[in-house]
């Protein structure tokens, strides 16, 4: 029993790590409508930005993890405007979107094989010794990890409903013509939008690789789908499901390694997502409003 | 004519699509102040000249001018924020978004504003946002919408959608409405409102208004000026009243609508 409960500590790692992921990749696809593939590999790069700037550049690693974070912002716009835009703006139709994305997300792969060789990096962090918080035992590094999550979930929460920006968002997520023909500047929030998801990502990346400590170059797309399940999970376009999605199946997966095998993680993750979605195919969050 | 004081003037105008010319140098002027008309049998491109105007399409030959301002290729947007807002033929809303909330969206002023200000400036509790629920409550309270503030806009009937089409607008303190086909599919109860709305808007806020309708009593009753088009270009212009006498446009109608109407 003390293991299953240590577990669901280790589930609540998981889910920040993957809340983080999950919020940015549904944010984006809320604004601008098609999924992206590549987003697997903006986490990852991020986490190699990371390690390079602190292992290599030797900046202190808070410093690095910002700086990592506003160059994956910066990326995700540039490959947003560069690439993605020309297609959008021809309205080409979502499945070609969809490839183009997919590409990219191999272009990514291989720009980090060729720079960081296709062997693992590892982390040289002192992981400190678990601290015991009730029936927890966590270490500091996870709980830094949490905490982080824990302000990013609260400010993206106090974006969407307190600032001029989140509200364009949500009304563009919603609607985009409509948004645009009441005055918003569609082609500029769709930017932002990639700005802050592009930075969601990097920070997530971070999480991910500082607490799986090794990580090569195909950690991002293993970790992808158990982040588009998160998103699907709690109804596709919706932050707060995405944050309750992760939430549900960080715990499921720990739990489950216990249980049955940590090696069947991923597959647990996708059995919940069937579970809930034939229990209820609109996701945990149903699109409000719509009679 | 009235030149001097023309708020849209649509010069010479042509649009196609393929090989098809929807539009085909229309031209034609509204006054400022006015409630005007746009009418026209089916295929007339109507739609395609609502499309140029609000920005949806870039025009190709010929050039719209609003307040002053070329707006022949300008998106949409930047119409918007000029104070030309349109509404659509099936009304939109945000459907996910609480009544209250759908009036907030049109951004107020921001001309000016630095990006990072227009982007992060907290929308709630300072002066200006205060400023702006009250007057979105005012808004609501005028077009009979307040009790459903808090309801999402997707559960409104298609009534009360249309009416908050028009507050949404309004919100944004718009120069001149283009509605299109305002009255379809709504009851004769709400037709009256909704007229009644429309001359109220222009009486007290000076706000013109240009309609696509095919219910031509609403146009007879309400409209100071009709502009017909046919065939992508304009067939004549004037009042209801003598329009419904112009042999050509009698025959654009095909001799139906128009007759029967009157007659009826």
């Amino acid at each position: 029993m003390g293991l299953i409960i240590q577990s669901v500590g280790f589930g609540l790692v998981t889910a920040s790590v993957l809340a983080v992921a999950a919020v940015g990749l549904t944010l984006q696809f809320g604004v601008t409508n098609y999924i992206n593939f590549a987003y697997g590999t903006y986490l990852l790069l991020g986490g190699y930005l990371t390690w390079t700037l602190s292992a290599k550049a030797h900046l202190n690693f808070i410093v690095a993890a910002l700086l990592a974070c506003l160059l994956m912002g910066a990326i995700a716009v540039v490959i947003a405007r560069t690439v993605m835009q020309h297609f959008v703006s021809r309205q080409a139709p979502l499945f070609y979107l969809l490839i183009v994305t997919f590409g990219l997300s191999l272009v990514i792969s291989n720009v980090i094989e060729a720079i960081w060789g296709p062997g693992f990096q590892t982390y040289n962090i002192a992981v400190g010794s678990p601290l015991n918080l009730g029936p927890f035992s966590l270490t500091p590094n996870q709980l830094i990890i949490m905490g982080v999550a824990v302000a990013a979930m609260l400010a993206i929460h106090l974006m969407l409903t307190r600032t001029v920006l989140g509200k364009a968002m949500r009304a563009m997520s919603d609607n985009k013509d409509l948004a645009q023909v009441s005055g918003i500047n569609t082609d500029q929030i769709t930017m932002v939008t990639w700005f802050v998801t592009g930075c969601l990502a990097g920070l997530a990346g971070v999480a991910l690789t500082v607490t799986t400590v090794s990580f090569g170059p195909a950690s991002g797309s293993n970790f992808l789908f158990v982040i588009f399940a998160a998103v699907i999970l709690g109804g596709i376009g919706k932050p707060y499901g995405a944050m309750l999605g992760a939430l549900i199946l960080g715990i499921i997966t720990e739990v489950s390694a216990v249980l049955v095998s940590a090696a069947y993680k991923d597959d647990i993750a996708f059995v919940a997502l069937i579970v809930v979605l034939l229990l209820r195919p609109q996701g945990l969050i149903a699109s409000r409003g719509r009679a | 004519m009235p030149a001097a004081e023309a708020i849209l003037t649509v010069s010479h105008v042509s649009h196609s699509f393929g090989g098809f010319r929807a539009v085909d140098d229309c031209s034609f002027e509204i006054a400022a102040g006015s409630i005007s008309a746009l009418i026209g049998p089916n295929g007339a491109g109507k739609s395609t000249l609502v499309g140029l105007i609000g920005g949806a399409m870039r025009t190709q030959t010929g050039s719209i001018h609003f307040a002053g301002r070329n707006i022949s290729r300008m998106s949409a947007f930047k119409v918007a924020r000029l104070g030309l807002l349109r509404t659509y033929q099936v009304s939109r809303e945000f459907a996910g978004l609480t009544v209250m909330e759908n009036l907030l969206v049109p951004p107020p002023n921001q001309r000016g504003e630095s990006l990072f200000n227009a982007l992060f400036r907290p929308s709630l509790g300072r002066v200006q946002d205060r400023e702006l629920a009250d007057r979105a409550f005012e808004v609501l309270e005028t077009f009979g919408l307040l009790a459903l503030r808090d309801e999402y806009a997707g559960n409104l009937s298609g009534g009360e959608k249309r009416l908050l089409e028009l507050a949404r607008a309004v919100m944004a303190e718009p120069k001149f409405m283009l509605l299109d086909e305002p009255m379809a599919g709504i009851n004769p109860a709400l037709i009256a409102r909704l007229d009644g709305h429309i001359r109220r808007l222009r009486d007290d806020h000076g706000i013109t208004f240009l309609l696509v309708e095919h219910n031509l009593d609403v146009v007879e009753r309400i409209c100071d000026r009709v502009v017909v088009m046919a065939f992508g270009r304009t067939l004549a212009e004037g009042q209801m009243s003598e329009l419904r006498e112009n042999p050509e446009v009698v025959r654009a109608y095909l001799g139906g609508g128009l007759d029967e109407r009157a007659a009826g």
